[in-house]
């Protein structure tokens, strides 16, 4: 199967204010993708419907092939997934809930879960309620390593996650997707994280789906320009050439697909006079502020 | 699967049923321990003439106990369901989601079943101890109603609890007293007779209840 997610015209409200409309994206089968969007543009409505806790107003999504909203029991065993927050059943301890989780999948494996537990030193009998969010973490990371899935959608896998068990997290997935040729769906709020862990991207902005490519393709052909502007302030529309445009006093910075001469072009024939034009190395973060803008 | 989903809920309810198994204990020595005295001081025809003529009740502290160990069992079991929106976890799990919450419910009205009638077979045997058949009997029938109001409150919090939205939490509460009200409305001998069948039915057509909220829930009418 090529692509393990397929999402088709989505289109979801809550009451009359909308999330997004005919939003469309796939994930190919052993591929990390990451959903990006700023706060309130449907990043865990969209999660949500995948796993079939929220029906949209219109289209669908297919896991497996199978419609989210009617996801039989083999479906879902191959599917892990991550609350946003890392919960788990709190009133649980270390060995309960990995004797509770087992008992629903057959191809269960513990040693990967308790491998993970001894290397925390935590014991079998702490509760989950006792201990703190990074540990959490690492014990709902453990639960889904044991039940293998064969796709694992991981809801802000780094709130409330200090930098220390974010890369124990991030290295811990990258390592175990490619390994194990495993289809991942993560979002998270701290962008930088996924630079090194995804290979495809989704960017949502508040009308639906901005952009969606590979990571190598979005990283070496999105660009971000700053120059000067030599007669005073002006500000560019978004077109074909100009993805975003910044800009405080003289000092302007234009986001493009364009190459630089495609673009010193374009400001040319707009009449535009520049000097210092520069291309600006970028960061995933940086590419996302340019492609969604500030606000 | 019952199985299965019994160990996460026995997880959840073993310390609130143990303490509805001690409360109910301790009504019940304390009921019996008052019986005992008041014979002591009386005679036993007089004690009876009260209780069969006057409708003096010896057993009324039992009144809000059922009451009060369903709203406990619905409390412990569902809050934690909801609490960070933790019943997706379960809704995930590789079961039919109705058949899941059907299970839960059944595991906790059964629980409560299971209770009230070992409590109910020791009053009724410690009962013998002090009176008549036709008096105990009488009074089990009396105290019938509790146990259902116990099995019906029951399932009208978990029913509240799962559901999403606060308005409608709040208008069921209201429609929940109310309704809870006609099983409480008063200890006279045998005032229920008439009507217990049809109680006993509405008991259990609503122990059915929570699938409806569970399904709000499962379809995200939470915003």
């Amino acid at each position: 199967m090529e692509y393990a997610v397929e999402c088709r015209n989505l289109t979801h409200y809550y009451g009359s204010k909308k999330v997004y409309e005919n939003m469309s994206f796939t994930i190919k089968t052993g591929s990390i993708l990451g959903l990006l969007g700023k706060n309130g543009t449907g990043k865990t409505t969209t999660i949500n419907i995948l796993n079939g806790f929220l029906e949209p107003k219109a289209g669908e999504c297919y896991i497996f092939g199978e419609n989210s909203q009617y996801l039989s029991s083999e479906t879902k065993s191959r599917v892990g997934f991550l609350l946003e927050g890392h919960i788990q059943y709190d009133f649980m301890n270390i060995y309960q809930i990995e004797k509770f989780y087992s008992q629903f999948y057959p191809q269960w494996k513990k040693d990967p879960y308790y491998e993970l537990m001894r290397k925390l030193k935590i014991t079998d009998k702490q509760k989950i309620s006792t201990m703190s969010c990074g540990q959490k973490s690492q014990v709902a990371l453990g639960l889904i390593l044991a039940q293998d899935p064969d796709l694992m959608i991981m809801d802000d896998f780094s709130m409330g996650l200090d930098p220390g068990y974010r890369r124990l997290f991030v290295e811990f997935l990258a390592e175990y997707g490619k390994a194990e040729n495993k289809t991942i769906f993560v979002t998270s709020h701290i962008i930088q994280d996924l630079e090194r862990l995804i290979d495809d991207v989704v960017i949502m902005g508040y009308e639906g789906v901005i952009l969606q490519s590979s990571m190598d393709y979005f990283m070496n052909n999105f660009r971000q320009y700053d120059f000067k502007l030599k007669n005073g302030p002006v500000d560019l529309e978004k077109d074909d050439v100009v993805t975003n445009f910044d800009r405080v006093k003289n000092h302007a910075s234009l986001y493009s697909f364009k190459s630089p001469e495609e673009v010193q072009a374009y400001l040319k024939n707009k009449q535009i006079e520049f000097e210092d034009f520069v291309e600006v190395p970028m960061t995933l973060e940086d590419a996302f502020i340019g492609i969604t803008g500030k606000y | 699967m019952i199985k299965k989903i019994f160990y996460k809920e026995w997880l959840k309810i073993r310390w609130a049923y143990l303490a509805i198994a001690v409360l109910f204990a301790a009504v019940m020595i304390y009921i019996f321990a008052s019986v005992a005295h008041t014979y002591k001081f009386n005679l036993a025809a007089t004690y009876w003439y009260n209780i069969i003529f006057r409708g003096i009740s010896f057993y009324s502290s039992l009144r809000y106990v059922p009451l009060f160990s369903g709203l406990l069992l619905a409390a412990v079991q569902f809050i934690p369901e909801i609490q960070k929106k933790r019943i997706k976890l379960t809704f995930h799990l590789p079961v039919n989601e109705y058949n899941v919450l059907l299970v839960m419910a059944g595991i906790g009205f059964l629980s409560l079943v299971v209770m009230f009638g070992v409590y109910c077979l020791i009053f009724l045997l410690l009962g013998y101890a002090f009176f008549p058949a036709e008096i105990v009997h009488s009074a089990v029938l009396t105290t019938f109603p509790w146990y259902l109001l116990g099995l019906t409150a029951y399932s009208l919090a978990s029913y509240i609890i799962l559901e999403p939205m606060w308005k409608r939490r709040i208008f069921y509460i209201l429609f929940a007293v109310g309704f809870g009200n006609l099983f409480l409305y008063g200890w006279f001998y045998n005032i229920y007779d008439r009507v217990l069948i049809g109680m006993l039915i509405v008991t259990i057509l609503l122990s059915i209840s929570v699938i409806y909220s569970g399904h709000r829930f499962k379809k995200g009418v939470y915003k």
